[in-house]
């Protein structure tokens, strides 16, 4: 995914977004925290609790996908699969790149997308409506960069919404599933979406899935 | 005026701070908790609507034998107005609100659905036409599916029957959710299926399924039978009745499924409304952060709350869906408006952008029982009664 929208590339939409999140950042962590994020308010300690809420929390749409194990071994396992710093959440992303998924549905964007998040492939995710969010940090060539990614739903009539989606993208990455003939056709539908609906000319990554 | 616009802050905390000390509120149980003359009020006005219900919720769906005093007198006034010659709706319908008991909810959200007829001597012949009908529209409509301009349709249904959590152990069930949702799509060609829609089935089926043998649905939403499954007879009648009532429902909200959604987008920006009246300090907050409603809340409305709340607590919170006036295409509103307030407190603790939208799309509900949805039903009949009361206040906050 990196090689979808490296720090190289023009990225250049999302830059601002970021600057003005790191501005937030610091004067939340320069401003007087609530008394019951205290005990929270060090930006490290913090990404560390989101982790673990987001794993310990069990949803309605991710909960049979959700692996069980602690936050340290998701660092272990992140290093190992990325090649990247272990210390990799314990630094303040430098970039944040917004990443949208498209595809017909059910070619597997959410379980490409959870396998991306959790590092464990999910046995069986259920129909994504409108759009999910998810999230990772991870290290690119030393450099930590954060990923929103939106995994949107596939079918016809969400695709007003997904468009929104593409305008704020910095790069999309196009799924289709290699067993569906059907859905590799509808990647060229998709393509003329992402280029109508995006403001600029975004990477896009094809995906061959399943 | 002034007055109204200022009691919900008030009322809003109140709830969230007072929960973990009380236990949570049925209707019609004195709230201790609840000091103010308005909040008294308000539920003085529940209690009138549930009085008779006893202790407030149902039952729920587990077959456990002992049955409150409460439950079975509730029960019994269930029995008497489905056995009369002809069921006073009115009554059933305030009945009905607190909660259905799990023996006769079948009947009664036939019932209110006005699937069942009142008179109750003609109700058998009357539901065994209709079996007919949709047998008839199965006969008419089923062969279609491989049609090449259906074909999409149906894969696309099966698709996503494949990835219901509910029916993961009951693969048997598939075929009878498709059948319901490709008639239904061939007989409603501006909207077709609808993603979530699959959904939708699943509450009809699961009380209508319990009609012929016991029914269990665990914490994880997966379905468990106990007990003879229903024969192909039984099932070809469930099928027919899940049919019928699912038809009934989307035909209230139909805006929410023609292209491009109108229905959602309109609801999700009253929602936002509702949210700026009632709790600005929250509605600021997800601003502040980027937050939209539309990124949260397109889900609640296309599937009504069903990814968000248990599937136990989704049965509880349609019957009284059913006992309303425009209870999927109005007062759902008012649900998601209180439920997102119930939050309130904990979101405003999300001190970005990411930490708002993984809470946002993973509420705490999972331990969610009938007390919670009840308190959450109170809440949401108390924001409809100020909206209500001044209808033109919402219309205005919409449309400026």
């Amino acid at each position: 995914t990196s090689s979808a929208c490296s720090p190289s590339d023009d990225c250049s939409g999302s830059s601002s977004d970021f600057d003005t999140d790191v501005e937030q950042r610091r004067k939340q962590g320069g401003g007087i925290p609530l008394a019951d994020e205290l005990a929270e308010a060090a930006p490290p300690a913090r990404r560390t609790r989101q982790r673990r809420h987001r794993h310990s929390r069990s949803s309605r749409s991710r909960r049979h996908r959700l692996p069980s194990r602690s936050a340290s071994s998701a660092v272990v396992a992140e290093s190992d699969y990325f090649n990247m710093a272990s210390d990799v959440t314990e630094r303040q992303p430098e970039r944040l790149f917004k990443i949208v998924t498209a595809g017909d549905a059910a070619v597997g964007k959410t379980s490409f997308v959870s396998c991306f998040c959790d590092d464990s492939c999910p046995t069986a995710t259920v129909t994504t409506v409108g759009v999910d969010f998810r999230t990772r940090t991870l290290a690119v060539d030393d450099h930590v960069i954060a990923i929103q990614l939106w995994d949107t739903a596939g079918q016809e009539r969400f695709r007003s919404l997904a468009k929104s989606y593409f305008r704020r993208a910095d790069g999309a990455l196009l799924i289709y599933d290699c067993t569906d003939e059907g859905s590799f056709v509808g990647v060229r539908d998709w393509l003329l979406e992402i280029r109508e609906s995006s403001n600029s000319e975004i990477p896009v990554m094809l995906v061959a899935n399943k | 005026q002034q007055q109204q616009q200022q009691q919900p802050q008030q009322q809003r905390q109140q709830p969230n701070r007072a929960k973990p000390k009380l236990p949570a509120p049925g209707l019609g149980v004195r709230q201790s908790g609840y000091s103010t003359a308005q909040i008294h009020s308000i539920y003085c006005a529940h209690r009138r609507l549930s009085e008779d219900a006893g202790g407030g919720g149902s039952d729920g769906s587990n077959a456990s034998g002992g049955k409150s005093a409460d439950t079975v007198e509730k029960e019994s006034k269930f029995a008497s107005l489905i056995g009369a010659a002809a069921t006073n709706m009115d009554e059933l319908r305030r009945l009905a609100w607190s909660g259905v008991t799990h023996t006769v909810r079948p009947i009664v959200w036939k019932l209110l659905i006005k699937y069942a007829p009142v008179n109750s001597s003609r109700r058998a012949a009357v539901l065994q036409e209709k079996r007919r009908m949709y047998a008839g529209m199965v006969d008419e409509y089923y062969g279609k599916r491989t049609q090449p301009a259906n074909d999409g349709m149906y894969k696309q249904i099966l698709k996503d029957l494949v990835r219901m959590t509910v029916l993961a152990e009951h693969t048997q069930f598939h075929q009878v959710f498709a059948r319901i949702l490709f008639i239904w799509s061939m007989r409603r060609p501006a909207s077709t299926y609808v993603q979530g829609m699959n959904d939708l089935v699943t509450p009809y089926f699961i009380v209508y399924l319990s009609e012929y043998c016991t029914v269990d649905v665990d914490s994880s939403d997966r379905l468990r039978l106990r007990g003879e499954p229903p024969n192909d007879s039984e099932l070809a009648s469930i099928e027919a009745d899940c049919y019928w009532s699912l038809s009934a429902l989307l035909d209230t909200i139909q805006e929410n499924f023609v292209f491009p959604q109108p229905g959602i987008q309109q609801n999700v920006l009253a929602l936002r409304k509702i949210i700026q009246r009632v709790d600005g300090d929250l509605d600021s907050h997800l601003e502040r952060h980027d937050v939209e409603y539309l990124q949260f809340a397109f889900r609640w409305m296309n599937n009504l709350l069903m990814r968000e709340i248990p599937l136990r607590c989704i049965i509880r919170l349609w019957d009284t869906y059913h006992s309303e006036v425009d209870g999927f295409s109005h007062f759902h509103l008012y649900v998601c408006a209180a439920f997102l307030l119930r939050f309130s407190r904990d979101l405003k603790r999300e001190s970005d952008f990411q930490g708002l939208m993984l809470m946002l799309q993973d509420l705490p509900t999972h331990q969610w029982g009938d007390e919670e949805v009840t308190l959450l039903l109170a809440e949401a009949f108390k924001l409809k009664s100020w909206f209500a009361d001044a209808p033109n206040h919402l219309d205005k906050a919409i449309h400026s």
